[in-house]
């Protein structure tokens, strides 16, 4: 037997031990449909793009004066050329 | 008492009773193979749920003198989990800020330590560590679920124990 192997890692196997699973019967037993999962997948959180800028009071500074700063370029653009 | 393979057998030749029977002793060894080395409750779920859906789309396909009941069962399962991770490792690096974040349910608690060396262990000690300790199953069997050659399952079991307790001494002298 493959067990066996662990003959003699005491310390290890009482660790192994410790490992217990508790088996959700319930939800076993509610099968969900493609659609759910797909929905559950789209509603699972996602790591967030910005946030090694945001965590910087920098970088929270430069997200929001870039649109700002975006916003101006695009006005003063429009009005050279439609003036 | 009736061996699984007699189940089979009756689920076979089309009576569900057979498929509940084989339902009711074999869901609870697959989740805690699942769980034990996704640490993921729902992904655990959906391939528990998957893994018994082929079950009842292949039934037939299924032959005794290839392996048993259980090693077939966990071969299904296997094999759904590595695509389910291999798919969601193709998302992370393609579009890593679209892939979800996994939960696992892992505390950092001391007694847990197992669940946090488990995790830590490559992918194909991990699978074996668990069929021999937590299942028992024979080395014929787990090469089979894990589509291994028979002698590689040794040495990965040796690999993975040794890299247990080398872990384990690292936590002793940590706590100490």
């Amino acid at each position: 037997m493959l067990k066996d192997e662990f003959k003699g890692a005491d310390k290890l196997k009482t660790e192994l031990n410790q490992f217990h699973v508790t088996v959700p019967e319930q939800k076993l037993r509610q099968k969900q449909t493609t659609w759910q999962r797909f929905i559950r997948y789209l509603a699972s959180p996602a790591q967030d793009p910005f946030e090694k800028t945001t965590v910087t009071t920098a970088g929270l500074n430069l997200t929001r004066i870039i649109p700002l700063a975006c916003g101006v370029g695009i006005s003063i653009v429009s009005l050279v050329i439609y003036t | 008492m009736k061996r699984n393979e007699e189940w089979m057998k009756i689920y076979q030749n089309g009576d569900e009773a057979g498929y509940t029977a084989l339902y009711e002793k074999l869901h609870e060894p697959l989740y805690c193979f699942l769980y034990r080395y996704t640490q993921e409750e729902q992904l655990s779920i959906d391939i528990i749920q998957d893994t018994f859906e082929i079950l009842q789309k292949k039934k037939h396909t299924f032959n005794p003198a290839k392996g048993t009941v259980k090693a077939y069962l966990f071969q299904i399962a296997y094999r759904l989990l590595m695509n389910k991770l291999n798919r969601r490792k193709k998302w992370r690096s393609l579009l890593p800020f679209l892939a979800p974040q996994t939960h696992h349910s892992i505390n950092m608690d001391e007694k847990l330590w197992i669940q946090q060396a488990i995790a830590k262990l490559p992918d194909k000690q991990r699978a074996i560590i668990l069929l021999v300790y937590y299942e028992d199953l024979p080395q014929r069997e787990i090469a089979s679920i894990l589509n291994i050659p028979v002698g590689t399952v040794k040495s990965r079991l040796h690999q993975a124990i040794k890299t247990l307790k080398e872990d384990l001494k690292e936590d002793f002298y940590v706590k100490g």
